[in-house]
């Protein structure tokens, strides 16, 4: 079985990550900030490690303005919705998941919210100058993909960061957490969407949002936190503030596996690995005939992700065959981002994304590249 | 009876984390309840030895953790001190 749907979610974990898991579900069981007794506080040490090997991994100086959310697209929402007002001009770009465009497209429609879209080129690729020269008086925030899903190129945050001067700046992590290196504070990113079930090795079902200090945003859920129980106000400390009802205690611990795997074996050294994989697989299939590969040349500006078509197959023909004849797991067609496929020149059919995570190895990287080899003899007889 | 204190936050994220600064400075405490005497936005608190005062102020003092009250456990209920930043 060779698994290279890692951009979706992440398989297989670090063992030390179900592990966790079930030592949660067997043996702590409680409910965070919930109970006195000695279950609820291993629950809550769990949680809080969590949160700071998080905030380690990630550059935070202080772990409660890491939240937690069931995923990304969670995250992703609490920042949209509870950031933007009436009015408000924010700036995007055509390269963006569902999880940024459909709350836009929602905050447009129904709260007069103003949304520009800022074109990539035909590689996926932004122009920094570009999204500054869309600022205009009424711009409140601009929200970048860090690495698309589709072609994996990582944007130019640092450039966009200095082309947008004080704007506030939300950076959709999704492909990118647990990943590359990312250190928030010194990159100047105010806002930081990612889901825990990707490269950070967590299970699915828990994500998270940083927010740094000084950003006003209304929490999207509103209830109990196991604080300020004598009121009906949601208490305004942190992260009680975001955190209404009971948390994924599994999921985090999980999570909490996952980071602590990555912060011993070095983001670096999966980085490497990852780009290893990337590279056996990209020289192998730019030599099939009738094969076309999309995004960036430049493997430094590439995540482990490959996205291609190969002429007289439809991607979603193909990731069916790749799967029942090679037990090779893909995902074809538009991966929840029509419009970098429109950007791209992919639109409506989308693309056969392969997307590698450093438990892959060489040799599965050769099983592909003579699968999609057999396909093209296929085509051409 | 040793005397002992109960150290009031603002959050179990906050207890928490105080709980890990002191162990890690290898100091007594032991997450309790908060008493029902005292108020707090929070359900939990640290009960330290009263002696450990000033050297749990250095420990926190620095840190993010906001320690709201300390009370003194005496025979006939707590007493609040003055707390580190005061």
């Amino acid at each position: 079985m060779i698994y290279l749907d890692n951009a979706a979610t992440s398989f297989p974990k670090p063992a030390s990550v179900p592990k966790a898991v079930a030592d949660f579900l067997t043996n702590v069981g409680g409910s965070a900030g919930r109970s006195g007794h000695r279950l609820a506080a291993e629950a809550a040490r769990i949680v809080f490690d969590t949160r700071e090997s998080l905030a380690e991994l990630m550059g935070v100086s202080d772990s409660r303005r890491i939240l937690y959310t069931a995923n990304a697209t969670e995250s992703l929402n609490l920042a949209l919705t509870g950031y933007l007002k009436s009015g408000d001009h924010v700036i995007t770009t055509s390269i963006e998941h569902n999880s940024v465009l459909r709350p836009l497209y929602h905050l447009q429609e129904a709260m007069n919210v103003h949304v520009s879209i800022i074109q990539s080129d035909k590689n996926g690729w932004l122009d920094p100058e570009a999204i500054g020269a869309a600022i205009k008086s009424n711009t409140k925030l601009v929200v970048i993909n860090h690495a698309s899903n589709v072609t994996g190129a990582i944007s130019p945050i640092a450039d966009i960061r200095r082309a947008i001067g004080g704007v506030p700046f939300l950076v959709d992590g999704a492909q990118t957490a647990g990943a590359i290196p990312i250190h928030l504070e010194e990159m100047g990113i105010d806002i930081f969407a990612f889901p825990g079930h990707k490269s950070l090795l967590g299970p699915q079902g828990v994500g998270g949002l940083y927010i740094r200090k000084g950003l006003s945003i209304t929490p999207l859920v509103h209830g109990g936190t196991g604080s300020g129980s004598e009121g009906v106000e949601q208490p305004e400390v942190l992260p009680d503030y975001y955190e209404s009802g009971t948390l994924n205690g599994p999921g985090i611990a999980g999570l909490g596996a996952g980071v602590h795997f990555l912060l011993e074996t070095g983001i670096d050294e999966v980085r490497r690995q990852e780009m290893v994989l990337y590279q056996r697989l990209y020289d192998g299939l730019c030599n099939i005939e009738g094969l076309t590969l999309y995004g960036l040349q430049d493997v430094s500006q590439q995540m482990p992700t490959i996205s291609c078509n190969l002429s007289g197959h439809s991607s979603s023909d193909l990731a069916h065959k790749l799967d029942r004849q090679f037990a090779i797991m893909t995902r074809p067609a538009l991966h929840c981002s029509p419009m970098t496929h429109k950007s791209i020149g992919t639109f409506p059919d989308g693309t056969l994304r392969f997307s590698m995570s450093f438990l892959n190895t060489i040799s599965q990287m050769d099983r592909v590249v003579e699968a999609m080899n057999e396909f093209s003899r296929m085509s051409l007889t | 009876m040793i005397p002992h204190c109960v150290l009031i936050f603002a959050s179990i994220h906050d207890v928490t984390a105080a709980e890990r600064t002191l162990q890690s400075n290898d100091l007594w405490c032991d997450m309790v309840p908060t008493p029902r005497e005292l108020s707090s936005n929070c359900g939990m608190a640290l009960e330290v030895l009263h002696e450990d005062l000033l050297m749990i102020q250095e420990a926190v003092q620095g840190t993010a953790i906001v320690l709201q009250e300390i009370h003194l456990e005496e025979d006939n209920g707590y007493r609040p001190l003055r707390c580190f930043d005061e």
